[in-house]
């Protein structure tokens, strides 16, 4: 059993969480003003996640790189071998917002889309 | 590198570059080498950006000589290296009675020393011609002949002029030592960190370094130490920006701190005068330029150290014993040296004549070359240019309608030729002094990646290897991984 | 570049500029130009990879290249004019002309009403004074920024960051993921200059341990960088003897703060505020220049590209008005707003009663953190608009409605903003 102060990052009130669980569930959650407070600090204690942003190295495009994200967050243990993946890959045109240019990063789900066109 | 020439210059400062025009009107095969890739050494890149008259050299001294000499010669040199310059004049300023008799003092040794325009002002006809002087200034000498100039595109035109007249450059070629003949007598050739030039004759106009070249042909009666000076810039349009450039009374060190407005309308204060061993340190530090401050708000008081753009160091040669030596040295024939020469950037053309002499007198042949072109061409800034002319440029080549420094409108068309033309520019601060891109307000932080990627292309290098000055000096550092 | 009159010209194809062609577009002008120096749209929205933009504006959290080609998107459908790879070099007053150049040529252009949206510069390390040596490795976290996400460079391999600004900390997280390990980020404030969201996620995450009250003493490494010295500083941000240690790095970024780039606003020359350093403008975004109108962080350094948008679009519809001649400035009808208690500055500084709005905002900054504060403007003893907030910081950019009816009926030249600790207003 695990008790984990998180700072909250939904609103600018940034209450201090109190979490206490394991991995198989949460048995105790303090110091949050609201709900989105209580889903945030679960979420944060269970499987924190992260949204990926980076840029690819294209070829063709008007600049060297062009920017890219996950279209859904990926767990934050798995950001560095995600960005490994995206640092040995080329995007190449067409180069369009939202496009796919690495499916299932990493095994988690997640696919690498071009932000910028 | 095995070469071969009749003189070498060690030191492509200010004085080693007017020597090398200098010679450039003669028949001879005349090379001049720097340590460093670029030129301007160390004092000539980082100092003050004047041109003075010599009124507070010590008296009867070669200093005072040839400061005096070289103020008289310095406008025609500058019209045919075209090189921007104001002819301002200088205060010096008195802040109590006890300053004011220092300063009739000064004022008689001017006149000795032959500057003898030196007018004597009071208080209130300080603040006439600098209304922004403080109340405390109670008397002055207005020195008309000192010159504001940018001294790096001097020591550039006449490094440019010299090669145009036939001076082959060497850049990032460090003289090791002075080789002598077998019976050690007289010079043979200089070792480099590149190969060997066999010369007869070497002038030694290496500054802080020039003992240890000394050392090497057995000359030991001097010693180099730096003394560095620290200066703020402050920003150009000030409202509190003098005309003429003020100077307090000097201390037994150094022409004390002044205040410079700058020929391209920055403000200079400082420098600070601190005596060192490394020679290669340039830092400032909080107590010595709040110091700089302190001294020159005496002079006037408005000054604001909101308004600086960016502070840095320089360092002067000093000597150990100060007097300048300009000289041949009778156990060693063919050695050469202008050593110790503080404020040279003032005394340098005339630093250049004396040399030559010492050189006739040694015996080396002086045939003037009829084809020696004293004018060097320099090409007008696109800031300054008119729209028409503007418009030409671009039409010429399209590259002069790239603005890449938005502070100072420097566009990548003369960034491509100072790239190209001798001595050519391979760093960012090598660009920087050429054509003020980086010397803004922003500190290159629009313009310094583009000009990285101009460099890389330009020299046909990776990115990573563009220097903000000297190697070791790298921008950017290599990706380690996929590429 | 065509030498046509444009009813509206914007200088600047960022967030601000975008957004004030599109709403110039909307509100009836017919021939617009947006002139733009880098190779395309978006200003600094291009190099700004990560999400947070679009959250008010558009419900939504997208990177900064979406959040700007929703609006360049419009850009090309409207056929508003663009003008890329172009540098505004001055701007002449009487009649409206701007001067520009690219690689065809100078060009100038004639408007009828001109939007000054050139964004903001970054503060220098010259311009703090950091004493030490000059050596390559140190960067404005901007221009750092452009390098990595542009230019496919790497900074350096081992960084020390100067600032907690969001630019900062979000460069801190950048960097590391690109494989420069940061080690340090140190904050001379006593409070996180950026948003807490960025601490966690890009400090907290990766460990990069945060430093209040601290700063850089001296710079150290003769060619590149080899180390700073740190200190703790004291309530005035002075440095305290004694506390110094060193860190070692090869690259130091600097996130000490942004400066409204007005170089072009002065060659028109508009009458400046010194504390903004932006333009003095009225509620319309209208500078002391009859058709010149200013937004964006060339007017005060913003928080949010969303509130820019906001922004821009006032000084976009105004400039459509100004240049189809339904719309002049009355001087006789101004009233000044001023910063009060706690307040650093206002935008905007004027409000032209005679220009038909009802309601007015004002947006400003406080000078110093507060909690449970009442925002209120003033006129003497009078009391208009009040409202409370738990929290005030000097980060984020705080708004108060105005009513222009009240403002009149007070018959005043001058309303005063202020931020008040709770407990000193009469209610």
């Amino acid at each position: 059993m695990k008790t984990r102060e998180i700072t909250c990052i939904i609103c600018p009130s940034s209450c201090r969480i109190i979490v206490t669980g394991d991995e198989n569930g949460i048995q105790d959650i303090q110091g949050y003003s609201c709900n989105r407070g209580i889903d945030y600090g679960q979420s944060e204690f269970l499987a924190p996640s992260r949204m990926l942003t980076s840029t690819i190295r294209a070829e063709g495009y008007v600049t060297p790189l062009i920017s890219v994200r996950t279209d859904k967050p990926v767990p934050k243990e798995q950001m560095h071998s995600c960005m490994k993946e995206i640092h040995a890959a080329v995007a190449t045109a067409p180069f369009t917002i939202g496009r796919v240019v690495i499916e299932n990063i990493c095994g988690t789900g997640s696919n690498v889309v071009l932000t910028n066109c | 590198m095995n070469m071969q020439a009749d003189v070498v210059i060690i030191g492509a400062g200010v004085v080693g570059s007017a020597i090398a025009r200098e010679l450039s009107k003669y028949q001879l095969n005349v090379i001049l080498l720097d340590r460093n890739r670029d030129i301007g050494g160390y004092a000539s890149k980082c100092n003050g950006g004047t041109l003075s008259a010599g009124h507070d050299a010590p008296v009867g001294s070669l200093e005072a000589k040839l400061t005096v000499e070289a103020n008289r010669m310095y406008p025609k040199i500058l019209e045919e290296l075209e090189v921007e310059h104001i002819n301002r004049g200088t205060i010096s300023v008195a802040l109590n009675k006890a300053e004011l008799v220092q300063l009739n003092q000064i004022r008689k040794n001017a006149i000795r020393n032959g500057v003898l325009d030196v007018e004597t002002l009071s208080g209130d006809q300080c603040r006439t011609l600098e209304p922004m002087l403080s109340e405390q200034v109670c008397g002055g000498l207005l020195i008309p002949g000192e010159i504001s100039a940018d001294i790096f595109e001097l020591v550039y035109a006449y490094v440019q002029n010299a090669i145009q007249n036939g001076v082959r450059f060497l850049r990032g070629t460090k003289a090791v030592r002075i080789e002598m003949d077998e019976k050690q007598s007289r010079v043979a050739a200089v070792i480099t960190e590149h190969g060997r030039i066999e010369t007869r004759f070497i002038i030694n106009c290496s500054a802080i370094y020039a003992d240890q070249i000394a050392r090497t042909v057995g000359v030991h009666d001097y010693r180099n130490y730096p003394r560095t000076g620290q200066y703020y810039l402050l920003d150009k349009n000030l409202p509190y920006c003098p005309k003429y450039i003020i100077i307090p009374l000097p201390t037994a060190i150094s022409r004390g701190r002044l205040i410079t407005p700058t020929v391209h309308g920055n403000i200079l204060i400082g420098p600070s005068a601190d005596n060192g061993m490394d020679r290669e340190y340039r830092s400032t530090d909080k107590q010595t330029l709040d110091s700089v401050l302190a001294d020159c708000r005496k002079m006037i008081p408005a000054l604001n150290p909101r308004d600086s753009i960016t502070q840095f160091t320089g360092v002067r040669p000093a000597k150990n014993p100060k007097d300048w030596f300009v000289r041949a040295i009778d156990s060693v024939y063919g050695y050469v040296e202008a050593v110790g020469i503080s404020q040279g950037v003032s005394a340098a053309p005339a630093v250049a004549v004396y040399i030559r002499e010492i050189l006739d007198d040694q015996g080396l042949s002086l045939r003037r070359k009829e084809e020696f072109n004293p004018h060097r061409k320099a090409f007008k800034r696109f800031a300054e240019m008119s729209e028409d002319e503007r418009a030409e440029a671009i039409r010429k080549d399209p590259h002069f309608g790239n603005v890449i420094c938005r502070c100072e409108t420097v566009t990548e068309g003369e960034i491509i030729r100072v790239i190209h033309e001798e001595p050519s520019a391979m760093s960012l601060d090598a660009v920087k002094r050429r054509l003020r891109a980086g010397m803004g307000r922003c500190q290159g932080g629009f313009c310094s990646p583009r000009v990285v990627e101009i460099l890389a292309r330009e020299f046909g290098v990776p990115a990573e290897t563009i220097c903000k000055n000297e190697p070791g000096s790298e921008v950017l550092v290599a990706i380690e991984r996929a590429k | 570049m065509k030498a046509v009159e444009y009813d509206v010209a914007v200088v600047g194809g960022g967030p601000a500029g975008l957004a004030a062609a599109i709403a110039a577009k909307e509100g009836g002008a017919e021939w617009i130009v947006i002139i733009e120096r880098d190779i395309r749209l978006g200003g600094i929205l291009e190099q700004c990879i990560h999400t947070g933009f679009g959250l008010t504006y558009f419900g939504e959290e997208l990177s900064g290249p979406e959040y700007a080609w929703r609006f360049i998107e419009k850009v090309e459908a409207m056929g508003i004019h663009v003008e890329l790879k172009s540098m505004v070099l001055s701007i002449d007053r009487d009649p409206l002309v701007i001067h520009a150049v690219n690689t065809n040529g100078t060009f100038a252009i004639p408007a009828k009403a001109i939007v000054l949206a050139m964004g903001c510069r970054e503060r220098t390390r010259g311009a703090i004074a950091i004493p030490g040596s000059r050596p390559a490795g140190i960067f404005t976290a901007g221009t750092a920024q452009r390098f990595v996400n542009i230019q496919n460079r790497m900074v350096g391999k081992r960084a020390v960051i100067l600032g907690s600004g969001d630019i900062g900390m979000i460069m801190a997280r950048r960097l590391t993921l690109e494989g420069t390990e940061v080690v340090a980020v140190l904050e001379i404030m006593s409070y996180l200059a950026g948003l807490t969201r960025n601490r966690v996620q890009c400090l907290d995450d990766f460990g990069i341990p945060l430093y209040l009250e601290h700063t850089i003493t001296e710079i150290k490494g003769n060619s590149r960088i080899e180390g700073i010295v740190a200190a703790k500083v004291d309530q005035n941000n002075q440095p305290i003897p004694g506390t110094e240690f060193n860190i070692d790095c090869d690259t130091l970024l600097l996130s000490v703060g942004l400066i409204p780039e007005n170089e072009l606003s002065k060659t028109v020359g508009a009458e400046m505020d010194s504390i903004t350093a932006g333009p003095i403008v009225d509620h319309n975004m209208q500078t002391n220049i009859p058709g010149v109108f200013a937004c964006g962080n060339v007017v005060h350094v913003n928080d949010l590209a969303d509130n820019v948008s906001r922004e821009s679009t006032l000084a976009g519809r105004a400039a459509a008005r100004f240049a189809m001649e339904s719309y002049r400035p009355q001087a006789s009808q101004m009233v000044q707003i001023k910063a009060g208690k706690n307040v650093r500055y206002v935008v905007p500084q004027k409000i032209d009663l005679a220009s038909g709005e009802e309601f007015v905002n004002v947006y400003f900054r406080v000078s110093n953190p507060d909690k449970c504060v009442q925002i209120y403007g003033a006129v003497g003893e009078q009391i208009f608009s009040k409202k409370n907030k738990p929290l005030v910081n000097p980060g984020e950019i705080e708004s108060l409605k105005l009513s222009v009816d009240e403002i009149r009926a007070a018959n005043c030249s001058c309303v005063c903003v202020n931020a008040e600790k709770q407990g000193g207003v009469q209610a």
